[in-house]
């Protein structure tokens, strides 16, 4: 019915469009035409939705600028105007014109970016939108120009290194794995899935979590990566707790807002961009050994493959092609489709994305908007990681293998295949009554399905009489936000109000259904009937969460901004005496460089701080007492305790406390943005460790646990030299947070006091400088397992502001990391740095060796603690060369071509001894410090692409 | 279910946007939906006892097959050939803190369960059911195993209540516990008597009160076994998992691994020697696989209390006593029930030995329980009580420590959160202590 109306007022919009367009015909004589074109100072790249506005005798007319930058504002009233030109992320320019009948003024700019514009418009954190001048937090903003310079096939690729405090974990190199990311560290006791950020498109929240269990493949598929990256036209992102206060329960992880392209500019405008590349993995493990632990070269090993390696090169191509235009009801469209090889055996991904965005204005004062993508990802996965089964696992053992005859080519075998299905359509009402008043409705759904199938066939050598698993997954998560906002001037010397109102309702659903079947008649393909013995379980949940908010923001003089507010929120997961849960919030931003003392060179200061809290809702069932069924007696029906219940079990509620500063100077050619936070998280869910001696392992998840975090942020960006043969631009972030736990309630390991959540421990050897003596070992306190230091550096540099040369590097580092490969192999007495020992100990004499080096290269003793070591790297993230070719040279009908050549992750340094910095066997899906390990896991490959962005 | 009206009634206070949420919160809108799960009131069915009961018998089975797994990579029935962490520990005789958790929550949800669900049975049905409740019986019995094998298996134990922490004690506390539970399954219809028996005799036998122990062990028939349920769906015998679909450990230089042919109550497959085992190798890498195939299957149950026990308690009475023609009775009539030949009465009651040489009643006893009661998760309390000759050094394919472990440690989950005693103190007499 929705659609049925919005489709009838779009015509009749159209329909008056043209009507206007024909009445207004005889006027065109008694107004003149503006137009030029709008590029970028630095690279000459032309700009598209640049907002072009003539403001006369308080009416205003405008237009946005396409994709070749160019403009048109037609039927402009005779006289002199100013033209005003803005765009997030550069520094609004004007121009004066003089408009006479019948004639056509040239108006050009070349905009030059600016990382702080205090008057760019931001709306995650806030009530409404609000300019960043008003807000009191720090808030992460990437713009489409920002992707300029790479080219982008994950979201996750326009995230890392761009912002100070998001920390992105790989999961692994394979195709298809995701990403873990974090903003400013750790500051739950619950787990890595309690600290995902919420994710938001286009306003409609989307699930956080991942898609199903490929578990024998070791894989983590992110609803992240299911996001077609060429659509999105910026992203906002608010790290901690005093700016996510009105997102309420579940917001203490920060929230990541994406917002998708929508179109305009008038006539469409169509965009192409061909990607076409390959991965590559390069020596695998320590560079002694020529073998690569059997990956580079296992010409020696029974299965091999003719090549003589089990690496390939991994073709990767991509093509996208998208459609903007219109004028008074902008519209975009987007499909893109890639095929991702991997780098071994049938390992890849193909992928499907559709996008249909557009806007109309049914009244002056109501706009609407729907957003619309459907996707599909189909995923080939070999087996991997901690998996007797896995590929990598067999390979890099070398002999000491489980596969019959050492021949691993049998685990290629196993069929591993996920597809993933994701869908999310949202509304975006703005209704503006009375220029006082605003009001807006987010409504939307996001819907997902994993259908993941894992087949050992008939003849598999790990289980002969093969199986079959299937698990389908499904996601459905509804949305509906409001929000209004009254603003006025109070009967006050330049103090402005505005106060708004909101409330949320946010409905989860999810349900999974697992199939198992074993012992085939034979070969052939299968289905779950297929096997003699077959189960199935299923998942059902829905929960559902609400909450509303009030604030007031006061503003004085348009430099000090002062803002209170609260969240209130309810959950279904709530105890039922525990009732609502509060938020409170209150911020200050004071732009002090306003003011006329403030030096001219130094154009821009802000000055701000806040307090705010947010929380993280229990787990469903965590109050009540809950059995499972589950059988017994060989197949008879049976209850087993489930869940010991808390009636008083609530959110746990994260108070942060941040301040900073904004500042650019020398028009904009410099600018710093500096931030320090410090969290507490009190009421922190735990499950509070007893002694099963009270007879049972089960745990209650309480309100007890208190996490502290603290950290600062740095962010900065300067234009070192800009003219028209050559402009350099650097920037960069730096990232320093720790986390530590102060209270686990009243029955406590102290271990884990003082330390951080993620604390990771290990034997260490106590007697190391002994010789010829075998190891004691003791526990012992290692490190964090994620990252608390990060910093990243980008540099840009545009020669005749057509080619352009960008870098940009990342650091991680201040964790502790485990090979869990390393070491396995040890016990296995295979590990390239490890020879000498292993052969003396098998020799009986081993007089020469230290205790330290026998826990660490004894087959005997070799322990995971001593394998678990400082984790920092260095890696290039990616580095591009990308040409715009002169529009002379196009032919008739294009009106653009960059062609570009990148590489992403070719280079990196590390001390750490295992085979790749990053990549984890277990994803996020295990604890907190547990899924931070190397385990025959792919390393992540290199990634060289060649790209062609058309515009016609 | 809560009803996100009653939260606002809480917070009545709350301002007036409330009421506009109000009108959408009342209903079913914030109501937690998961059909799977049962709420805890549902169960105060007298019809749902049978439910409780099996569920209480799942509880035992997670318990006690991983007691087996853990007991024969710890002593001397199974070589640890694979890659798990606790492997590392146990194989060389180093019963580790933090690998023995699970089984020591199993082992105490399982005697909790009982009490929790005989407690709720009786609230469920009148006093005259009640005291004759084979349910009741049943979960008797079951907390008595829970009891028995704790205590054979753990150095010390430890007794809480949710209110007041428990401290370490030792062992014959829990074989008290056995008793009191068999005791009480006894006083509970005729069902279990056999059980409750079977148990008493385990329990005084642990005790080392002989006397009590062979009175109970006679009301025990020769084929009697109560076993503990596997299943293939839900609940999978871990040994067989562990050794047919994986292979984490190996009788490859076992005792049991001398015998060719395999003697019957200890059979296993030689992997390298045979076609039909996925894997001649161990998850080690190293060592041979030789798969045993007492546990043939996911659904293989695994005996708890049985006639053959009682009849090698009678036997290692008679030994005791220096009664070597009883001595070799009992032993012979188990070995019947295998069809295997009878022995000779041994000219000697001798003593231990390691490797067993089976030439005197003391190692043929050994010899006897080792292979009768394989993989049950009954062998490292035969060492500990024995002083077994293994203990000191003893190798299973990897070089053992000296003196190995003969018992576990009181473990870090455990010793971690309760105040009474630390973490050295709970693992007194271990390697870990």
């Amino acid at each position: 019915m929705r659609t049925h109306f919005n489709v009838r007022d779009g015509m009749a919009v159209i329909a008056s469009i043209l009507v206007l367009f024909f009445t207004t015909l005889p006027l065109a004589a008694q107004t003149g035409q503006v137009t030029g074109r709008i590029i970028n100072s630095n690279t000459g790249a032309p700009l598209s939705d640049v907002q072009i506005s003539v403001r006369i005798q308080g009416t205003t007319i405008g237009t946005i600028s396409n994709v070749q930058g160019r403009y048109l504002l037609l039927n402009t009233p005779l006289g002199t105007h100013t033209v005003e030109v803005e765009r997030l992320g550069y520094a609004a320019q004007s121009i004066q014109v003089t408009v006479t009948a019948g004639q056509t003024v040239v108006a050009n700019f070349e905009l030059m970016t600016q990382a702080i514009n205090l008057d760019e418009i931001v709306v995650t954190g806030t009530a409404g939108s609000a300019r960043r001048r008003e807000i009191g937090t720090s808030i992460g903003v990437i713009t489409a120009d920002d992707m300029e310079s790479m080219t982008v096939t994950a979201v996750t690729d326009l995230l890392q290194g761009q912002v100070a405090g998001l920390v992105i974990r790989q999961m692994g190199g394979a195709v298809g794995n995701g990403a873990e990311i974090m903003l400013r560290g750790v500051n739950t006791l619950g787990g890595p899935g309690g600290n995902r950020p919420l994710i938001y498109v286009d306003g409609i929240r989307i699930e956080t979590g991942l898609h199903g269990e490929p578990d024998e493949a070791s894989a983590q598929t992110t609803v992240f990566d299911d996001l077609d990256a060429n659509s999105i036209e910026r992203i906002e992102v608010i790290k901690g707790a005093a700016a996510t206060t009105l997102y309420g329960t579940e917001a203490a992880g920060g929230v990541i807002q994406i917002f998708t392209k929508i179109g305009g500019g008038g006539a469409p405008q169509w965009t192409a961009t061909i990607n076409q590349g390959f991965s590559r993995i390069g020596h695998v493990g320590p560079d002694i050994d020529p073998t690569g632990l059997h990956l580079n070269d296992c010409t020696m090993d029974p299965g091999c493959p003719e090549s003589g390696t089990w690496l390939k090169l991994g073709r990767i191509q991509e093509y996208n092609l998208s459609v903007r235009g219109g004028t008074d009801v902008p519209w975009y469209f987007a499909t893109s489709f890639g095929d991702t090889q991997g780098n071994i055996g049938d390992q890849g991904a193909t992928n499907y994305a559709l996008r249909a965005n557009f806007r109309f204005n049914p009244l002056d004062n109501l706009s609407i908007r729907a957003s619309n993508m459907f996707t599909r990802r189909n995923i080939i996965f070999v087996p991997d990681g901690n998996n007797a089964e896995g590929l990598l696992l067999n390979v890099m053992r070398g002999d000491r293998d489980y596969s019959p005859g050492h021949d691993d080519s049998a685990t290629l075998e196993m069929d591993l295949k996920q597809q993933i299905d994701h869908f999310i359509t949202g509304l975006n009402i703005t209704w503006t009554p009375t220029a006082n008043l605003s009001q807006r409705l987010n409504v939307g759904m996001d819907y997902s399905t994993s259908d993941y199938t894992e087949e050992r066939p008939w003849g598999f050598f790990f289980v002969p009489e093969g199986t079959r698993e299937n698990d389908l997954d499904l996601d459905r998560n509804i949305t509906v936000d409001y929000a209004g906002t009254w603003s006025t001037d109070l009967p006050f010397v330049d103090v402005a109000s505005s106060f708004s109102w909101g409330a949320q309702y946010y409905d989860e659903f999810s349900w999974g259904i697992n199939g198992f079947s074993e012992i085939f008649a034979g070969p052939g393909s299968k289905l779950l009937q297929s096997g003699v013995e077959t189960r199935a379980t299923e998942q059902w949940l829905r929960v559902a969460s609400g909450g509303f908010f009030l604030q007031e923001q006061f503003g004085w003089q348009d430099r000090l901004f002062v803002t209170v507010g609260g969240r209130w929120d309810g959950f279904s997961t709530f105890g039922e005496n525990f009732g609502l849960a509060f938020y409170p919030k209150i911020s200050a931003a004071f732009t002090i460089s306003d003011y006329d003392f403030w030096p001219s060179w130094w154009e821009t200061m802000k000055l701000r701080g806040a307090l705010g809290e947010s929380g993280r809702a229990p787990s469903p069932f965590a109050s009540k007492r809950t059995w499972a069924s589950t059988s017994g007696d060989d197949r008879q029906a049976a209850v087993i305790l489930d869940e010991l219940g808390n009636d008083d079990v609530g959110p746990e509620r994260t108070r942060e406390i941040e301040g900073g500063f904004e500042t650019s100077l020398f028009e904009g050619r410099f600018s710093l943005d500096f931030t320090y936070f410090t969290q507490s998280t009190t009421d922190a869910l735990l499950r509070l460790a007893r002694p099963a001696s009270i007879g049972t392992e089960e745990s209650i998840l309480t309100n007890l646990g208190e996490v502290a975090n603290s950290g600062y942020e740095f962010q900065g960006n300067v234009h070192v030299y800009s003219s028209p043969s050559l402009s350099w631009s650097v920037g960069g972030n730096y990232y320093h947070g720790e986390n530590k736990v102060i209270s686990l309630g009243p029955v406590t390991d102290e271990r884990l006091l003082n330390r951080p959540v993620d604390a990771r421990f290990g034997d260490i050897v106590q007697n190391p400088d002994e010789l010829g003596v075998r190891p004691k070992f003791a526990e012992e306190y290692l490190g964090p397992a994620r990252p608390t230091t990060t910093w990243a550096l980008n540099s840009r540099l545009t020669f005749f502001r057509r080619l352009t040369l960008d870098a940009l590097g990342e650091f991680q580092g201040g964790h502790v990391r485990q090979s869990g490969t390393a070491r396995q192999n040890v016990r296995r007495r295979y590990w390239p740095t490890c020879m000498d020992v292993i052969a003396a100990v098998e020799a009986g004499d081993y007089s020469m060796f230290t205790a330290k080096e026998l826990g660490l290269c004894s087959y005997r003793d070799a322990s995971y603690g001593e394998w678990t070591t400082l984790g920092d790297f260095f890696r290039l993230r990616s580095v591009s060369v990308s040409y715009r070719v002169p529009e002379t040279w196009l032919p008739a009908g294009a009106t653009g071509l960059t062609l570009r050549l990148q590489g992403r992750n070719i280079w990196h340094k590390t001390d750490w001894p295992g085979i790749d910095p990053e990549g984890n066997s277990y994803g996020t899906a295990a604890g907190w410090s547990w899924s931070i390990r190397e385990y025959y896991n792919l390393p992540t490959p290199a990634v060289y692409l060649f790209s062609a962005t058309f515009n016609f | 279910m809560m009803r996100i009206a009653c939260m606002f009634r809480r917070g009545a206070w709350a301002p007036l946007p409330v009421l506009l949420f109000l009108t959408v919160g009342c209903g079913d809108l914030f109501d937690i939906q998961n059909p799977g799960q049962i709420l805890d009131t549902d169960l105060n069915d007298p019809a749902l006892i049978p439910v409780l009961i099996t569920g209480l018998s799942s509880d035992v089975s997670d318990f006690m097959d991983n007691v087996g797994f853990a007991v024969a990579r710890i002593g001397d029935e199974m070589a640890g050939s694979g890659s798990y962490g606790d492997t590392g520990f146990f194989r060389v005789g180093h019963a580790d803190q933090g690998n023995v958790n699970g089984m020591w929550e199993q082992a105490h949800e399982a005697i909790w369960m009982a009490e929790l669900h005989i407690a709720r049975i009786e609230t469920l049905i009148e006093p005259a059911a009640f005291a004759s409740s084979p349910f009741v019986a049943r979960a008797y019995v079951f907390q008595g195993i829970a009891h028995r094998t704790l205590g054979e298996n753990y150095c010390q134990v430890v007794y809480s209540d949710p209110d007041e922490y428990g401290g370490l004690q030792p062992r014959e506390v829990a074989f008290d516990s056995a008793v009191t539970s068999f005791t009480n399954a006894l006083s509970y219809g005729t069902e279990f008597q056999e059980a409750a028996h079977a148990g008493l005799a385990s329990a005084y036998a642990d005790l080392g009160q002989w006397s009590q122990a062979v009175s109970e062990a006679r009301l025990v028939d020769d084929d009697f076994v109560f076993e503990i349920f596997y299943d293939i769906n839900d609940n999978e015998n871990e040994i067989y998992d562990e050794t047919h679909d994986r292979h984490e450990m190996s009788v490859f230089a076992t005792f049991a691994g001398t015998f060719d042919p395999a003697d019957p109550r200890a059979p296993f497959t030689k992997c390298d020697e045979v076609s039909g085992c996925p894997n001649s190798q161990g998850a080690d890498g190293v060592t041979t696989h030789w798969r045993q195939e007492k546990f043939d299957d996911g659904g293989s149950e695994i005996p708890a209390l049985s006639g053959k026990e009682a009849r090698l308690i009678e036997a290692e009475a008679a030994l005791r006593s220096g009664d070597l023609g009883e001595f070799t009775t009992q032993i012979n009539r188990i070995r019947t029930l295998y069809g295997m030949p009878s022995i000779t009465e041994p000219a000697t009651a001798g003593a231990l030995e390691y490797p067993n040489a089976l030439d005197d009643g003391w190692s043929i006893l050994d010899g006897e329980r080792h292979l009768t009661l394989w993989l049950e998760g009954r062998r490292l309390w035969d060492l500990h009580r024995w002083n077994h000759p293994f203990l000191n050094g003893g190798t299973v394919v990897w070089e053992g420590e000296n003196p190995r472990d003969s018992c576990m440690p009181v473990p870090s989950g455990e010793c971690r959160v309760n105040p009474n005693f630390t973490c050295a103190e709970a693992a007194a007499g271990t390697l870990s202590g």
